[in-house]
């Protein structure tokens, strides 16, 4: 669990480094925009993440459209 | 000639429809079509087109209205800019929400028949290193890459359906043995796949020949339903009924064929045909969630957004589904309602409804000028 953590930080970290270059080319006008899309992205990452690295038995996107539809599912699956 | 980095032309555009359907239903629609159809799920396959016209039908009418927006700016020129930006942005989740079921889809099959001891997040890492190398390289690779692996994809297929005409013994009758409703429901899962026609309508404003969409449109869902109609017929004459207990049929389909020396063995071809299909889908659709998203937020270069959406979209793909079953039966059940009943039929219709209505009250009535282009 501890390695998959140092290896998620790290590679938050070198992608921080990496896009913060690529971000500096855009206009200026921009930056501030792209910085809000890029941390809203990184964020959301941390769901699915965390559920990886601490193993977690949290319902997933998957279940949860599968909770939704079950009315219907249920029918398809009477035929 | 090279063409400009962001125009795509109509045969990039005819593969890229056929590629995005038959990609990854080639090896999985012939077992979830016969779970509810049995033998007769080669008409449900046939009914598809008509899920496919439609789809594809509404997009090409949007875009007609509003030629030089993409699928997620059209609901901005239609509903306003905050409703608009919100209809766009849930295309966007969408569209990453399908991505990370083709990345774990093509994690699937790899990690159950080929390489079982490898931990699945391996084969997602390499996957998601090529898609971003592609989508940083931007739309035309995307189409050219497709249209190169597509003739591949193609032409293994033909040679599996071709080689397993010895083995196809086992007739497809009754004609409609249990009646119309079986086929009917057994068309709502392949229906939902082919209706993924709508993607197209991403790329249509940077299409050369505009004037053709329609055709090209209609010929892409016609030449992939043919395709995925001749899958389900061999899988149903080969395998029968038991089509459904399989989870990759036409995998199963492939390893029987042995005709001489020569034609045996081409189970591993569906792994080139798999991993090709699987990679030119999840490239596309990774492509167009991460320009949707930095049209949505009206950026002016969506590259920085590739490297943390390919992690959201790898994370998403590790938490979608436990093992290679519970994977079929959300893609067989789940998720066909999840696109047929918002994003693939019912938000186009309602998108195009109230563009005429607006169009007819006069509110409307020029073409949208140029809508604002950050495609690479």
């Amino acid at each position: 669990m501890w390695v998959k953590l140092m290896v998620w930080i790290v590679l938050i970290i070198a992608v921080f480094l990496y896009e913060r270059t690529q971000i500096k080319k855009l206009p200026a006008h921009a930056r501030s925009r792209v910085w809000f899309v890029y941390w809203v992205i990184q964020i959301a990452a941390l769901w699915p993440m965390t559920v990886l690295i601490f193993e977690l038995k949290i319902t997933s996107h998957t279940q949860f459209l599968e909770n939704i539809y079950q009315p219907l599912v249920s029918l398809l699956k009477k035929k | 000639m090279a063409v400009p980095n962001n125009h795509i032309t109509s045969v990039q555009v005819f593969g890229l429809i056929v590629s995005q359907i038959l990609g990854t239903s080639f090896l999985v629609i012939p077992g979830t079509v016969v779970k509810f159809a049995g033998v007769d799920a080669w008409i449900s396959s046939i009914l598809t087109i008509f899920y496919g016209l439609f789809s594809g039908w509404l997009v090409v009418r949007l875009f007609r209205l509003y030629p030089n927006a993409t699928l997620v700016q059209i609901p901005e020129r239609i509903l306003g800019r905050w409703l608009g930006k919100a209809v766009g942005f849930s295309y966007c989740v969408f569209f990453l929400i399908s991505n990370s079921t083709v990345i774990r889809q093509g994690g699937a099959l790899i990690t159950t028949v080929f390489l079982p001891e490898t931990p699945l997040i391996v084969i997602v890492i390499c996957y998601m290193a090529v898609v971003i190398y592609v989508a940083k390289a931007g739309m035309e690779v995307v189409a050219r890459t497709n249209l190169m692996l597509l003739a591949l994809l193609i032409f293994s297929v033909f040679i599996i359906l071709i080689a397993s005409i010895e083995n196809m013994d086992i007739p497809l009758l009754p004609i409609a043995g249990e009646g119309w409703k079986p086929i009917l429901i057994g068309s709502i899962a392949p229906g939902s796949w082919v209706s993924q026609v709508i993607m197209v309508g991403m790329v249509l404003p940077y299409l050369q020949h505009k004037e053709h969409a329609m055709k090209i449109m209609a010929s892409g869902v016609i030449f992939t339903c043919i395709v995925q109609t001749l899958i389900t017929i061999v899988s149903l004459a080969v395998l029968g009924s038991q089509t459904e207990a399989y989870l990759f049929p036409v995998y199963d389909v492939a390893k029987l064929i042995e005709i001489d020396i020569l034609w045996r063995r081409l189970d591993v071809m569906i792994v080139v045909m798999w991993i090709a299909g699987v990679f030119v889908k999840m490239a596309f659709w990774f492509y167009i969630a991460v320009v949707g998203l930095s049209q949505v937020f009206e950026l002016p270069d969506y590259r920085p957004l590739v490297i943390p959406l390919a992690i959201l979209s790898g994370g998403l793909a590790m938490i979608s589904a436990a093992n290679a079953a519970d994977l079929s039966e959300y893609l067989g059940l789940v998720w066909p309602f999840f696109a047929l009943t918002i994003f693939e039929m019912p938000l186009p219709m309602l998108l195009l409804m109230i563009a005429l209505i607006r169009r007819r009250a006069g509110g409307n009535k020029k073409p949208l000028a140029g809508g604002r282009s950050n495609v690479g």
